[in-house]
C-alpha cells in the first residue's frame, strides 16, 4: 500500500456495517443496541443510506416508566415508533477515497462521532468512527 | 445654453406661430462655426417640441452640426414659455482622430469621431498621425488601411480599430536529425511487372557495417526577430538544441564531425527520434533441434523455418523467411514472417493455449496466420488470411491491402486502430468476432474520475465553509495547555484536496484526448462480409455493434454520422 492509499478513508473504515430498514421499531432497535458494542446504526432503503440512528436517539425516545410498575399503555406503544421516525436525516458522509484529514475535520467540527461511507448514489460502503481515526494515528494504518 | 449679444444672422429660420409661445429663428455663423437660436416675441407662435426643432434645423440644413446635450429640450421649453433672446445651441466640429499604443507596444488602436459639419480626417492627417506616433508601416495591415480610408472619406465613426500590430518574431528552428539509412518506404513491398508482391521479400532488413553513417544532426537555427508597432525589436528565441542520444548501443559519433553518427558494430539499425541503435544480428538457417530455442539480445534472422515446439525470444527484430509452425516468437521490435504461421487450438475453450504464439513490441507481418495467438503493439499486416486466431494489437490490422486474398475468418480479433480486410467471414458463416477502437473500460475509468473529481471538489467547498466558521470564531483550539491554530490544519487539508483535484483534472484530460483519438477508427470489409461476423467498434464516446445477417458486398462499421 503506498502512502497516498494509506491516507484515505477506505484504509481505516469498517465495511462490515450493521444496517436496519426504515420499518424497524424502537423496540427492535433497543434490543439491537443492548446486544452490540457500537453506538450507531445506518438506516438503509434498497441499499442506499437514508438516515442514522444512535443509541442515544433510542434512549431519548424510550419511556422511563417502561418495564417498571408505573408502566402505562402509552409507554409501551412508544416501542412501535419506526426507524424512519427516529433517524437523523441531515447526513454528513464521506467517500471511500476521502482523505482521513477531511473525515477528521468533519467529525470535530460537526461534533459527531461517526461518518457513513457512501458512494455517489448513496450506496453504503462502510462506516468510519473517531476510534478508527484515533487508531490510525496511534497504531498506523497497517494495524 | 447661454445668451449672448446679437450677431448679424446669415442664415435664419422661423418657427410656427401660436399665442403665448416665442417665434424662433436659427442662425449659423460661418466665421466661428456656431449655431444660435433667436427667440422673439410673437402673438401667434405655436408650441414646439424637440422633434419639431430637429425638423426645422434639418430644413435649414443645420442638422449636421453638433448640438449640446439637452440643448433642444431646453430650447423647446424656453419657446413654450414665451422667452425671448439669443441662445447658443450648437457648433460645427471637425472629425477627431485618436491613436492609442498599448503599453507593451504590440498594438496600436485607432478611434475616429466623425466630423459634424466640419472637416473629415484626410489621408494626409491620418498619415501624419501615424508618423508622428512613429508607427511602423510594416506593422500596418494593408486591407485594414484600405477599409479605414474608405470609412474616413465617408465620415464614419471608427472604434478601437487595430490599425497596427507588432510583427511577431519567428522562433529558430530546433535541431533536427535526418536518418542516412533507407527509410521504411523503401523497404515496403514492391510489385513486379505482373503486379505481384512477394511477401517473402517483404522486409529484408538492411544491415550496417561498423563505420556506416547512420544519422546526421542539423544544429538549431537562430530565429528572426520581430518588431513592435513603433519599430522596437522583439527578440526571437533560438531553436531548441538537441543532442544525439549516445546511450543507444551500437552507434558512436564520428571523430571528425560531431554532427554525424556512425555504426560501431555490425547489425540491424533501428532509427530512433534522436539517434540510431544498432542491434547485433544472429543469423540462423532454421530453428530446430540443431539450434534449440533461441534467446538473444539483438536481432535474429532465420533463413528457413521455426519448427514445431521451438521458441525465439530476442530484444530486436525477428525475421523468418519461411514458416513458423506451432512455435513461439517474442520480439522487442518487429516480427516479419515471409511464409506463414501455422498453429492449433480449440478457440471455443477459454484458457486453451494456441500452439503458435507471436508477440512483438512493434509491427508484425506474415503471409498467413492460422490458429495462432498474436499480440502486437504496432500494426499487423497479413497478405492472404488470418484464420481462427486470437489477435490483440494496438495498431491496425490490414489484410490483403498490398495484394493477396485478405480474408479474416473465425477467431477473435481486437485491433485498437481498426481493421481493413477484403473479406470478413466465410461462406460457411463461421463465427468471426471483430473488435476495434478503445478499451470499453476507458470510458468507465473516465466516468469514475469525473465522479471522484466532483466529490473532491465538494469536499473542498465543505472545508472552506468550515474554515470560514473557524476564522470567524477566532480560529484556535485549546488542547490541554497548547493552543492550536485550527485554521492552519484545515487549510492544509484544503490544499491537499485541491492538489488531488488538479491531478484528477490532468488524468481526465489525458483520457479524453485518448478517447478522441479513436474517433476515426473503423472496421472495413472492402469486398464482402458474410453472416456470422460480429463487429464492435468503440469510437471513444460512441459504441457501434453490428451483427451481419445477410451477405454484403462490403461495408464499413464505426465513425458513421
Amino acid at each position: 500500500m503506498n502512502d497516498d492509499a494509506k491516507l484515505i478513508v477506505a484504509s481505516i473504515m469498517s465495511d462490515d456495517v450493521h444496517t436496519v430498514t426504515t420499518e424497524r421499531t424502537l423496540g427492535e432497535l433497543k434490543t439491537i443496541f443492548e446486544k452490540v458494542s457500537y453506538h450507531h446504526l445506518l438506516v438503509e432503503n434498497e441499499g442506499k443510506l437514508v438516515g442514522v440512528i444512535s443509541d442515544r436517539d433510542v434512549a431519548r425516545n424510550l419511556s422511563p416508566f417502561l418495564e417498571t410498575s408505573s408502566e402505562r399503555r402509552s409507554d409501551r406503544s412508544l416501542l412501535d415508533m419506526t426507524a424512519a421516525e427516529l433517524m437523523a436525516t441531515q447526513l454528513i458522509t464521506v467517500g471511500r477515497e476521502s482523505s482521513i484529514d477531511f473525515a477528521s475535520i468533519l467529525l470535530l467540527e460537526n461534533n459527531i462521532s461517526c461518518l457513513p461511507v457512501v458512494q455517489e448514489n448513496g450506496q453504503i460502503d462502510g462506516i468510519v468512527s473517531w476510534k478508527d481515526i484515533l487508531k490510525c494515528h496511534v497504531y498506523g494504518v497497517e494495524s | 445654453m447661454s445668451t449672448i449679444p446679437p450677431k448679424d444672422p446669415p442664415k435664419t429660420s422661423t418657427g410656427g406661430q401660436q399665442a403665448s409661445a416665442s417665434a424662433i429663428s436659427f442662425h449659423f455663423y460661418e466665421e466661428d462655426g456656431t449655431v444660435f437660436a433667436e427667440l422673439s416675441e410673437s402673438s401667434s407662435a405655436s408650441q414646439l417640441g424637440k422633434l419639431q426643432l430637429e425638423l426645422l434645423l434639418s430644413q435649414d440644413g443645420l442638422d449636421q452640426y453638433q448640438f449640446d446635450e439637452g440643448a433642444l429640450d431646453t430650447l423647446a421649453a424656453q419657446i413654450n414659455k414665451g422667452e425671448i433672446g439669443r441662445f447658443h445651441i450648437g457648433n460645427r466640429t471637425d472629425a477627431e482622430i485618436k491613436l492609442d499604443i498599448s503599453s507593451d507596444k504590440l498594438l496600436a488602436t485607432l478611434d475616429v469621431i466623425p466630423a459634424q459639419g466640419g472637416k473629415i480626417v484626410s489621408p494626409s492627417l491620418l498619415e501624419s498621425t501615424l508618423s508622428s506616433n512613429r508607427i511602423m508601416s510594416r506593422c500596418v495591415d494593408r486591407t485594414t488601411l484600405t477599409t479605414l480610408l474608405k470609412d474616413l472619406k465617408e465620415n464614419r465613426a471608427v472604434k478601437q480599430l487595430h490599425i497596427a500590430k507588432a510583427v511577431a518574431p519567428k522562433g529558430g528552428e530546433p535541431a533536427r536529425f535526418e536518418s542516412l539509412l533507407n527509410d521504411d518506404k523503401d523497404l515496403r513491398p514492391k510489385e513486379d511487372e505482373s503486379g505481384v508482391v512477394d511477401l517473402k521479400n517483404l522486409r529484408d532488413y538492411i544491415t550496417v557495417e561498423p563505420g556506416t553513417p547512420l544519422m546526421r544532426r542539423f544544429p538549431a537555427q537562430e530565429g528572426k526577430p520581430g518588431v513592435n508597432v513603433v519599430g522596437g525589436a522583439i527578440v526571437s528565441e533560438v531553436g531548441a538544441n538537441l543532442d544525439f542520444d549516445l546511450k543507444l548501443e551500437g552507434s558512436e559519433l564520428d571523430g571528425n564531425d560531431s554532427n554525424l553518427l556512425l555504426a560501431s558494430i555490425k547489425g540491424i539499425p533501428v532509427v530512433m527520434p534522436n539517434g540510431v541503435r544498432v542491434d547485433p544480428v544472429l543469423t540462423i538457417k532454421d530453428v530446430d533441434h540443431a539450434t534449440g530455442n533461441i534467446n538473444f539480445d539483438g536481432a535474429v534472422i532465420i533463413g528457413g523455418n521455426v519448427t514445431s515446439g521451438f521458441s525465439v525470444e530476442c530484444s530486436g527484430h525477428i525475421q523468418v523467411k519461411g514458416l513458423v509452425e506451432h512455435a513461439s516468437l517474442i520480439s522487442g521490435g518487429n516480427i516479419d514472417i515471409g511464409g506463414g504461421v501455422v498453429g492449433e487450438n480449440d478457440i471455443d475453450q477459454p484458457g486453451v493455449e494456441f500452439s503458435a504464439h507471436l508477440k512483438a513490441a512493434g509491427d508484425i507481418s506474415a503471409k498467413f496466420i492460422n490458429s495462432a495467438f498474436v499480440e502486437g503493439q504496432g500494426n499487423l499486416t497479413v497478405k492472404e488470411y488470418a484464420l481462427n486466431s486470437r489477435m490483440n494489437i494496438l495498431g491496425q490490422l490490414q489484410l490483403g491491402q498490398q495484394g493477396g486474398k485478405g480474408r479474416l475468418l473465425g477467431g477473435q480479433t481486437h485491433a485498437e486502430r481498426g481493421v481493413v480486410a477484403n473479406i470478413l467471414g466465410g461462406e460457411a458463416y463461421v463465427k468471426t468476432e471483430i473488435g476495434a477502437g478503445c478499451d470499453p473500460q476507458l470510458q468507465d475509468t473516465l466516468d469514475k474520475l469525473h465522479s471522484s473529481h466532483t466529490r473532491r471538489d465538494n469536499e473542498s467547498k465543505q472545508l472552506k465553509e468550515i474554515l470560514n466558521g473557524i476564522v470567524a470564531a477566532g480560529g484556535t483550539e485549546q488542547v490541554g495547555k497548547i493552543v492550536l491554530a485550527k485554521s492552519q490544519k484545515v487549510e492544509e487539508a484544503v490544499a491537499a484536496i485541491e492538489q488531488k483535484v488538479a491531478s484528477l483534472e490532468a488524468e481526465i484530460s489525458a483520457i479524453e484526448a485518448r478517447l478522441a483519438s479513436f474517433n476515426e477508427v473503423t472496421v472495413q470489409g472492402t469486398k464482402r462480409v458474410y453472416p456470422g461476423v460480429s463487429i464492435q467498434v468503440n469510437n471513444g464516446l460512441k459504441k457501434t455493434l453490428y451483427e451481419c445477417e445477410n451477405e454484403s458486398p462490403g461495408l464499413t462499421i464505426g465513425n458513421e454520422e
